[in-house]
C-alpha cells in the first residue's frame, strides 16, 4: 500500500498509536516499502508499508469493525480510558474520599456520606454513639464534595475547648490547614472575594466566640452596630448574605445540641449560618429519641422548610412508618408480593408521599414473587424504599453494637482511700465553707458549688498548692472547669466570674502544703500499685486521668522524681512547643515514658488505643465524662481483649457516696450510659446543687444520690425503649453499607496507580521534552519537570483557579514528586505528594475536557491471578458504556457487561465490574490476541452486551427519571417554603421601618425583598428546567479479558 | 534414543557420543563459577540425564535457524527489528515486532535468570560453539580501536553472534508464536559499534561484515563450526545473501540517544555524555535537534575524547598487578566489599578515588571548557542545567558520578543526570528501571536512529561582529 506525505495513519498491531507520514523518502527494501511516520507522541520511525493503515480505515468509535478486524489495543489503553472517566467525571459508583485519607477503614463511617450524596435536601445530622468517629465521617464527607463538587470553603462550629482537636484531625487525617478564627477574622474573610480561597479555606470558630449578642437584631442602628463588636457585625454580614449565593460550602456544626434551645444566640448563629452555606452537618450524640423536643428542634434548624413545625415532624413521622414496614418486608425473605405490595400501597394513602412518582412507579409495577425470590432484587428494593422515606436522608445513627465485631470486656476496680487527718481537715473545711456561702449568698448553682469540693477530692495537695500560689494557678483550676460550663449552653452563664469569686471565699488561709504533699495518701497507693504493675509488666503503659491540671502537673512531677518516667497531656493552650499529638506519639514509641498524664478535656478526640489500663485518679460525678475517658481507649482499634480501668477515690466523701450509689449502680464503668451529655448534665447538677446548697448528713447525702442515681436509670430505660423503636424509623442503612463494602472490595477509587498513568501519558502525549524519572528503588517517587510552554500554561491555570504557590512544577524545576493518594500526607520536605486533588491533576483534566479528545477503545488484556469464587479461567468479552444523567443533580454511571466467549454467558453485575477493575489495575497485553480470536465471535458478544447494557439503561433511566422527579418537586417546595419564610420577616421589617418612618431603610428593606424574590424566581426555574432528565449514553471502551 | 542420537551427529558431527570438547584455552580455573563451567560432565552421565540436558539445546539449534516461523505460508508482512548490543562483557539482545520490544533471555544457555549474555564462548569436540558459557572472553577487544583483529577473531566472534542469532529467533517462535504464526517476517538488524567511532566511517563496515557473516551463520543446519565461519568470511556477504531488509551498524552512542530521545522525555539542546566502559571512558557533548524539515533527529558533535579510564584501571588502581581477581562481569565493588573481600585499606581506597577522579574530572571539565568556549557558548544548559548521560558499566560506581559532578563544578554547570523511563510497550514486567538502564542500548538499536554530525562537521560558534556604534548626532538631531 502506498501512503502520501501528510496522511494520517496507524500503527494496524497498536491501533491506539496514530501518526501522520513524513516527507522523507520511502525506503524501498526486499519485502516492500518502508514509510517514516512521526506518530502523536513525536517520536518519528521508519514502519513497514504492510503495518500501517490509513486511521479513515478504521473508525475508533465503532468497536465492532474494530474487533472484527482484530485492531485489539494495549492495557494501557483501558487503563486510560476508564482512569479519565474516573478523574474527570462525577461517577455514582465510585466513593473518591475512600482511601485517601489517614484514616482506618469502616464501612460505617461512609455511611453519612452516602446518605448526603443521596439525599434530596441539603443537611444531615450524624447522630452516632460517642466513639465511633463522626470527626472522621465528617472530614469524609468534606473529601468526597472536594472532590467531586470542588467545594473548597469548609467551616466547623464547635464548642472552644473542641477547635484545637478539630485543627489537628483536620490537618492529619484530611491535609487541610483550617484556622482558628474569632468573629472578627471570621468576618473579615468573609468579606474577601472567593477567589482569594484558591485551594481551599477552613475555618473553626467556637459557638462562644460567634454567636450574636443576646440583643442583635438586625434593624439596629448604625450606632448599635458599632458598639456591638465583631460579633454583632458577623450576624449584620451573616443575615444580608443570606439571601445571596452561599459564602461557605459546607458548614460543619459540632456537639450540635448546644444549638437545640431556639431561645438562645447560639440557635440564631446556626441558623444564620445554615442560611449563608449549601450543605450542613449536624454532629451529636443526641440519641434518636423521636419523642424528644431536641431532636425535633435539630430538624428543625437543619431543614426549617420542611420541618417548620412539630406538626409537619409528626407527619413525616406517619408517613415513615407504612414505608419502613414495607422495607422491612422486603428484607424478609419469605414475604410474598402480595404483602410487599398491601405494605407499599399502605405507604401511598399517606399525604405527604401522594406525589411521589417513585412509589407511584413502585405501585404500577409491583414485584412479582419470581423477582423477590433474587436476593439482589430485595436488596435493591428494600433500598429504593429507603430512599423514600424522607427522614432518612436527614439522619443518620450508628450504634457501638452494630459497628464493633466484639466487644470489649471492662475489668473495673474500685478503690476506695482513707484519707488521712490533714486531708480529712482540708476536706470537711471546704465542704462547710461552701455550703455556709451558698447559703449566704443564696447560690443554688450545683456546678459552682461542687468545683472547689471535687477539687480537693481529686488531689488535696496539688489543689491547695495551687489555690497558694494565687491567681495564675487560679485561673487554670478555673479554666480546667471552663468546659462544663460552655456544656450547658446557656450563654446567660457569664463564664466563669462567680467561681472566682466562690474559691477565693473558700480557700483557707493557713494550709500546710507540706505536711499535705509528703502524707498524700492516694499518690502514695497509687504509686504502690502502678509501681508494681509496671514492674510486673515492662511492656505496658498506664493512661491516667484528672479533672484537673494542677493534679496532672502535680502527678507527673511526682513520679517523674520518684524515678517513674511520665508526661503530660497539658491541652495545648499554654504555647508549649509540642502539639497533643507530639506527645502522645512520643509516649507510645518511648520505651521509658512509663504513664500519661491527661486532663480528660486536653485528651478530647485523641487516640490512645494502644493501651489497656486506664486510671480515673479522681472522677467526674457526670457519668459521660467517665464515659468519654474511658471511650480514648475502649474505641475502634484496640486491640486487647480486655480493658482494665482502675478508679480511685477517698473514703467518707461525696465522691465515695457518687462511686457507690451512683457510678456502680448505673454500672457507667462497664458499660455506656449512652444518654446525652446534656440531659445527663442536668440530672447531675441538680444533685450537686442539692448536695452542697444546704448542710446535710451523711444520710442525706446518700438519699440525694439515690435519688439521682434512680433518674438517670429511669432516662436509660425510656432511651433504650425508644432506640428498640428506632429503627422502624430510621433507615437501617444495610444496602449503603453493602454498596460501601462493594466499593472497597472493587476498588471503586483512584489510585496512586491510576494517577500516574494520568499524568505520565498526558505528559507522553501533549508535553514532548518534559522529564518523568522514575526513582529505581521507590517507583511511586518521580523527579518531574514540565517544559516551559506547558509550565506557562500552567502557571496560568494555577493564577486563574487561585493555586499559585500550591506546587513547584510550574516554575519548570525539575520537581521530586510523590505520587501518593493520600490527602494528609506531607511526606518530606524535598518530596511534594501528588493526589488527586493536586493543582497538576486538576490541570490535566481541565486540559484533557478542552481538547475533548478520546482514547482507543479496544483493548485485549491478561489477568492472572483471579479467585476462583470471582469468575471461571477463560476468554471473556467486555463492554462497557457510560449513562449521564442530567436532571437536578448530574450524575455519571458506568456500565459493564461481561460475557464468556466461547458460550456467551453473560456475567452479573458485580462479577462483571470485578473482571473489569481487575483488568485496570492488573492487567497485562494480551499478546497476539487476534491470531487467536475470532472476530466474528467477539462481534456476536459485543452485539450481546449492547442489548444487555441497553435494557439496564432503560430500566436505571425510568429509574433516575422519578428520582429526580420527586427530588425536583422536593427543592421546589423548599424555594417555595423558604421564600415565604423570608418574605414574611421581611414584610414586618419593611412594615415597622414604613410605621417608624425610616424611609431609607424601608427602601433598603424593599430593594432585599426584590432580590429575594428575583433569585428565587432564577433558582425555581433552573429547578424547573431540570426537572425533566436529560440523559445520554456513551461508549467508553470494550475488548477482551483473558482469565488464567 | 536413536531419532535424539541422529539429531546430535546432525547437529554436532559424528562423535560416537555428543560430549563438549575442552575449551581451547586449557587453564580452568577450579574456582569458575557454577553457571559458566561446561556441561561436559552432565553430557557424559546417563543417557535419560543427556535427553533432559541437552535437547533444549537441539531444539533452539534447528528452531532457530529459520527466518519464518511457519514455512510456507506467506501471511502479511511484519517488520522484526533485532537490536543487537555487542559488549566487551556482556550481550543483550532486543526484539521489536509488532510494537512489542522484547529482551531475549538467555536462561536455556547460562542456566541464569536474566537479558545479560556473558560474552564467552565455548566450543564442541566438532567446532561448533555455544554462546555464554565457556572460557574464550575478550571476544570484542579484537575489534575496539587501536587493536588489530586476526582472523581467528573474525572467526569466534562471528560464532559468537550468529549462535545468539539463531537462540533469538529461535526464543521468539517459540514464546510468541501469535506474534509470528501467518505473518511473514521481514528481519532488520541493527548491531551497536563503539561509540568512540562517531569520527570514523569505516569501522562501522566491519561490525556490519561480522554481522551479515553471523546472520548467515546462523541460519545453517547446525551451529556454524570455526570451519563455516571461515568459510562465509572469506567468501564475503552480499547483502542481498542475508535476506535482510536492513543491516546496519549504529554507534552505541547513538543507540542511547535514540533510547532516550524515543522517550517521551527527549529534549532538544545540549547533552553531554559519558560512558564508563571496561576499557574507556568516552566523554562527548553532542546536541539533540530535530530538524523541522528532514523530520530527522540529529546529533551534531561539539567535542569528545576518550580516555583508557574504565573500570578495569580503576580496579588496577585498587588492586594492582592482582587486579584480575575481579570478574569484569561484575560490579565495581563499593568500598566496603574492597576493604572487606580484597582487604584494600582505607588510605590506599581514598588515595586511587581521588587520583582517579582528578584525573578523570580534569578530562570531563577540559571537553565542558572546550565546547564552552568554542563550539556552543550560547546554550542554555550552561545556566539551567545540562542533561548528562553516565552510562556503561561504570555508571552505578560513586568514583564517575563524583568525577561527573567535580568536572562539571570547575565549569560551573550543574549537571541534570538523565535516566529513561520504562518504556509502556515492554511486556516483560520482571525488567526493572536499573535493569533496563543496562538494556537501553538494544532497546534504542531497534529504532531507527538519528544522523549524527562528527565534530569535524560542525562550525565554532563565531561570535556576531560588533555592530558599528552610529554617531550620536545620527540618531538624535540637534
Amino acid at each position: 500500500m502506498r501512503f502520501e506525505p501528510g496522511q494520517r495513519v496507524q500503527s494496524i498491531d497498536n491501533p491506539g498509536r496514530r501518526g501522520i507520514v513524513t516527507n522523507s523518502p520511502p525506503r524501498i527494501r526486499r519485502s516492500g516499502t518502508y514509510f517514516q511516520v512521526l506518530w502523536t507522541d513525536d517520536l518519528i520511525d521508519s514502519c513497514h508499508e504492510d503495518e500501517l493503515e490509513p486511521c479513515e480505515a478504521a473508525d475508533a468509535s465503532d468497536p465492532f469493525s474494530l474487533a472484527k478486524n482484530g485492531r485489539y489495543g494495549r492495557a494501557g489503553n483501558l487503563r486510560r480510558n476508564l482512569t479519565y472517566v474516573h478523574l474527570s467525571g462525577r461517577l455514582a459508583n465510585l466513593v473518591y474520599a475512600m482511601g485517601i485519607t489517614n484514616t482506618d477503614f469502616y464501612s460505617h463511617q461512609y455511611r453519612p456520606l452516602l446518605t448526603l450524596l443521596d439525599s434530596p435536601a441539603t443537611g444531615l445530622l450524624i447522630a452516632d454513639e460517642v466513639g465511633l468517629g463522626k470527626t472522621i465521617e465528617a472530614g469524609l464527607i468534606w473529601t468526597e464534595f472536594r472532590a467531586r463538587f470542588d467545594f473548597r470553603r469548609l467551616l466547623v462550629i464547635c464548642p472552644a475547648m473542641l477547635r484545637e482537636k478539630w485543627r489537628d484531625e483536620l490537618s492529619n487525617r484530611f491535609g487541610i490547614d483550617p484556622q482558628i478564627v474569632d468573629a472578627r477574622g471570621f468576618l473579615d474573610d468573609l468579606s474577601r472575594p472567593t477567589q482569594a480561597f484558591g485551594q481551599g479555606k477552613a475555618w473553626i470558630i467556637s459557638f462562644n466566640g460567634s454567636r450574636p449578642p443576646k440583643s442583635w437584631r438586625y434593624s439596629a442602628s448604625e450606632e448599635e452596630k458599632k458598639s456591638g463588636g465583631a460579633r454583632w457585625q458577623l450576624a449584620d454580614f451573616l443575615y444580608e448574605n443570606s439571601a445571596e449565593e452561599p459564602l461557605i460550602d459546607l458548614a460543619v456544626f459540632d456537639e450540635a445540641h448546644y444549638m437545640r434551645n431556639s431561645e438562645t444566640a447560639t440557635w440564631r448563629l446556626g441558623n444564620l449560618l445554615r442560611d449563608v452555606s449549601a450543605f450542613q452537618l449536624m454532629l451529636s450524640a443526641t440519641p434518636i429519641n423521636l419523642r424528644n423536643r431536641d431532636l425535633y428542634n435539630l430538624l428543625n434548624l437543619l431543614d426549617v422548610d420542611h420541618i417548620g413545625s412539630l406538626y409537619d415532624f409528626e407527619r413525616l413521622l406517619n408517613a415513615n412508618k407504612p414505608l419502613v414496614a414495607a422495607r422491612d418486608t422486603v428484607l424478609n425473605l419469605q414475604s410474598k408480593a402480595s404483602e410487599v405490595a398491601a405494605r407499599l400501597k399502605e405507604a401511598a394513602e399517606q399525604s405527604i408521599l401522594s406525589k411521589s412518582t417513585q412509589l407511584r412507579n413502585l405501585l404500577d409495577n409491583l414485584p412479582t414473587d419470581a423477582q423477590l425470590s433474587d436476593r439482589r432484587y430485595r436488596a435493591k428494593l428494600a433500598g429504593t424504599i429507603e430512599r423514600l422515606n424522607l427522614l432518612s436522608h436527614l439522619v443518620t445513627r450508628t450504634r457501638k453494637r452494630d459497628v464493633q465485631q466484639r466487644r470489649i470486656l471492662r475489668d473495673v476496680r474500685r478503690e476506695a482511700v482513707p484519707m488521712n487527718q490533714a486531708e480529712q481537715h482540708l476536706y470537711n473545711l471546704v465542704t462547710d465553707t461552701t455550703r455556709r456561702y451558698a447559703i449566704q449568698n443564696g447560690i443554688s448553682d450545683g456546678f459552682l458549688l461542687a468545683t472547689p469540693q471535687r477539687q480537693v477530692t481529686s488531689c488535696p495537695a496539688a489543689v491547695a498548692r495551687a489555690w497558694q500560689r494565687g491567681a495564675k494557678e487560679l485561673d487554670q483550676l478555673i479554666e480546667d472547669s471552663e468546659v462544663e460550663v460552655e456544656e450547658r449552653g446557656a450563654e446567660e452563664q457569664e463564664g466563669v466570674g462567680p467561681l472566682k469569686a466562690l474559691l477565693q471565699a473558700v480557700i483557707p488561709s493557713s494550709i500546710d502544703i507540706a505536711a499535705l504533699e509528703q502524707s498524700d495518701s492516694k499518690f502514695t497507693r497509687f504509686f504502690k500499685v502502678a509501681g508494681e504493675f509496671l514492674t510486673e509488666n515492662p511492656a505496658e503503659k498506664l493512661i491516667v486521668f484528672t479533672t484537673f491540671r494542677p493534679t496532672a502537673r502535680y502527678l507527673v512531677d511526682r513520679l517523674n522524681a520518684e524515678g517513674i518516667r511520665s508526661t503530660l497531656i497539658w491541652g495545648n493552650r499554654d504555647g508549649t512547643s509540642k502539639t497533643k499529638q507530639e506527645v502522645i506519639n512520643e509516649f507510645r514509641n518511648s520505651s521509658t515514658l512509663r504513664i500519661l498524664v491527661s486532663t480528660e478535656v486536653a485528651s478530647e478526640g485523641v487516640d490512645l488505643q494502644f493501651c489497656k489500663v486506664l486510671v480515673n485518679y479522681d472522677l467526674p460525678w457526670n457519668p459521660t465524662r467517665i464515659e468519654q475517658r474511658i471511650g480514648r481507649i475502649d474505641r475502634l482499634g484496640q486491640k486487647a481483649k480486655i480493658i482494665h480501668i482502675w478508679n480511685l477515690y477517698f473514703e467518707e466523701t461525696i465522691d465515695a457516696r457518687i462511686v457507690n450509689r451512683l457510678l456502680s449502680r448505673l454500672r457507667v464503668f462497664e458499660e455506656a450510659l449512652g444518654e446525652a451529655e446534656a440531659v445527663v448534665g442536668e440530672i447531675v447538677r441538680r444533685l450537686e446543687s442539692a448536695l452542697l446548697n444546704r448542710p446535710l448528713t451523711p444520710a442525706e447525702e446518700e438519699a440525694q444520690i439515690t435519688q439521682a442515681a434512680l433518674a438517670l436509670e429511669n432516662l436509660r430505660n425510656q432511651r433504650e425503649e425508644l432506640e428498640r423503636n428506632a429503627p422502624h424509623m430510621m433507615a437501617h442503612g444495610q444496602y449503603v453499607i453493602e454498596r460501601i463494602e462493594a466499593a472497597r472490595e472493587l476498588a471503586r477509587r483512584v489510585t496512586e496507580v491510576d494517577l500516574m498513568v494520568y499524568v505520565r501519558d498526558y505528559l507522553t502525549d501533549y508535553c514532548p521534552g518534559h522529564q518523568f524519572l522514575q526513582d529505581g528503588g521507590d517507583r511511586n517517587l518521580v523527579t518531574l519537570q514540565l517544559p516551559a510552554d506547558v509550565a506557562v500554561r500552567f502557571t496560568a491555570y494555577l493564577q486563574d483557579e487561585g493555586l499559585l504557590g500550591k506546587t513547584a512544577l510550574d516554575r519548570g524545576r525539575t520537581t521530586r514528586i510523590r505520587f501518593l493518594n493520600r490527602i494528609s500526607e506531607q511526606y518530606h520536605y524535598s518530596e511534594e505528594v501528588l493526589h488527586q486533588f493536586h493543582p497538576l491533576v486538576r490541570f490535566i483534566t481541565h486540559d484533557l475536557q478542552q481538547r475533548d479528545e478520546h482514547f482507543y477503545p479496544l483493548a485485549a488484556v491478561e489477568i492472572h491471578g483471579a479467585k476462583d469464587d470471582e469468575f471461571q479461567r477463560g476468554d471473556y468479552t467486555f463492554y462497557v458504556r457510560s449513562w449521564v444523567f442530567k436532571g437536578v443533580r448530574e450524575e455519571e454511571v458506568l456500565s459493564v457487561a461481561a460475557l464468556r466467549l466461547d458460550d456467551g454467558t453473560l456475567l452479573e453485575e458485580p462479577a462483571s465490574e470485578v473482571m473489569l477493575q481487575r483488568a485496570r489495575l492488573s492487567g497485562v497485553d494480551w499478546i497476539g490476541a487476534n491470531n487467536e480470536v475470532d472476530g466474528e465471535s467477539v462481534v456476536r458478544r459485543f452485539e450481546q452486551a449492547e442489548d444487555v447494557l441497553g435494557q439496564r439503561y432503560r430500566s436505571e433511566l425510568a429509574a433516575k427519571k422519578n428520582e429526580n422527579a420527586d427530588r425536583a418537586r422536593f427543592q421546589l417546595d423548599s424555594v417555595d417554603r423558604y421564600l415565604n419564610r423570608r418574605l414574611a420577616t421581611l414584610t414586618k421589617v419593611l412594615r415597622t421601618h414604613e410605621t417608624l418612618g425610616r424611609t431609607s431603610l424601608a427602601r433598603a428593606t424593599q430593594g432585599q425583598i426584590d432580590k429575594l424574590k428575583g433569585r428565587m424566581d432564577v433558582r425555581k426555574q433552573k429547578i424547573t428546567e431540570s426537572a425533566e432528565i436529560v440523559a445520554d449514553k456513551n461508549f467508553v471502551c470494550a475488548g477482551l479479558i483473558r482469565v488464567h | 534414543m536413536d531419532k535424539l542420537r541422529k539429531w546430535l551427529r546432525r547437529l554436532f558431527g559424528d562423535s560416537p557420543s555428543p560430549q563438549l570438547c575442552h575449551p581451547r584455552d586449557s587453564t580452568v580455573p577450579k574456582t569458575m563459577p557454577e553457571h559458566s563451567r561446561p556441561k561436559e560432565s552432565q553430557l557424559r552421565s546417563a543417557e535419560s540425564e543427556l535427553i533432559r540436558e541437552v535437547a533444549p539445546l537441539i531444539h533452539w539449534v534447528d528452531r532457530g535457524k529459520h527466518l519464518q516461523a511457519t514455512e510456507g505460508i506467506g501471511g502479511r508482512r511484519r517488520a522484526v527489528y533485532l537490536g543487537f548490543d555487542f559488549g566487551t562483557a556482556l550481550t543483550k539482545v532486543a526484539v521489536r515486532i509488532a510494537d512489542f520490544v522484547f529482551f531475549i533471555p538467555w536462561k536455556e544457555l547460562t542456566g541464569n535468570v536474566g537479558y545479560l549474555l556473558p560474552g564467552r564462548l565455548s566450543t564442541t569436540n566438532n567446532g561448533a560453539s555455544v554462546p555464554g558459557i565457556g572460557q574464550i572472553r575478550a571476544l570484542k577487544e579484537p575489534f575496539l580501536p587501536g587493536n588489530v583483529a586476526a582472523e581467528d577473531d573474525h572467526v569466534r566472534a562471528v560464532e559468537f553472534l550468529s549462535a545468539a542469532l539463531r537462540f533469538a529467533r529461535a526464543w521468539l517462535f517459540d514464546n510468541h508464536p501469535n506474534l509470528v504464526r501467518s505473518y511473514s517476517l521481514a528481519w532488520n538488524l541493527r548491531i551497536g559499534c563503539p561509540t568512540n567511532l562517531f569520527e570514523a566511517d569505516d569501522s562501522k563496515d566491519l561490525y556490519q561484515r561480522l554481522a551479515a557473516a553471523a546472520w548467515v551463520a546462523s541460519q545453517t543446519d547446525s551451529l556454524a563450526t570455526g570451519e563455516i565461519v571461515r568459510r562465509i568470511l572469506r567468501k564475503g556477504v552480499e547483502d542481498s545473501d542475508t535476506g535482510l531488509d536492513e543491516l546496519t551498524a549504529v554507534p552505541e552512542f547513538v543507540a542511547q540517544i535514540t533510547s532516550y530521545s524515543h522517550s517521551p522525555q527527549r529534549a532538544d539542546g545540549l547533552h553531554q555524555l559519558v560512558d564508563c566502559g571496561a576499557g574507556t571512558v568516552d566523554v562527548v557533548t553532542f546536541n539533540v535537534f530535530r530538524h523541522p524539515n528532514f523530520f530527522e533527529d540529529r546529533y551534531p558533535i561539539w567535542s569528545s575524547d576518550v580516555k583508557p579510564k574504565g573500570t578495569r584501571f580503576l580496579m588496577e588502581g585498587y588492586l594492582g598487578g592482582e587486579w584480575d581477581q575481579w570478574d569484569t562481569d561484575a560490579p565495581v565493588p563499593n568500598q566496603a566489599e574492597l576493604r572487606n573481600s580484597y582487604g584494600v585499606n582505607q588510605a590506599k581506597l581514598l588515595q586511587v578515588e581521588s587520583s582517579f577522579q582528578a584525573d578523570l574530572s580534569q578530562v570531563i571539565y577540559n571537553i565542558l571548557r572546550f565546547t564552552k568556549q568554542k563550539r556552543y557558548p550560547t546554550a542554555p544548559e550552561w545556566q539551567q542545567g545540562l542533561p548528562v548521560f553516565v552510562c556503561g558499566g561504570g555508571s552505578a560506581c560513586r568514583v564517575y558520578l563524583n568525577s561527573v559532578k567535580i568536572g562539571c563544578r570547575k565549569i560551573p554547570v550543574t549537571p541534570l543526570r538523565k535516566g529513561f523511563p520504562l518504556p509502556e510497550n515492554l511486556p516483560q514486567k520482571d525488567i526493572s528501571l536499573e535493569l533496563f538502564s543496562r538494556l537501553s542500548v538494544a532497546y534504542g538499536l531497534t529504532f531507527d536512529s538519528g544522523r549524527i554530525f562528527p565534530a569535524r562537521e560542525n562550525e565554532d560558534f563565531t561570535p556576531l561582529p560588533p555592530r558599528p556604534r552610529p554617531d550620536r548626532d545620527d540618531l538624535y538631531s540637534k
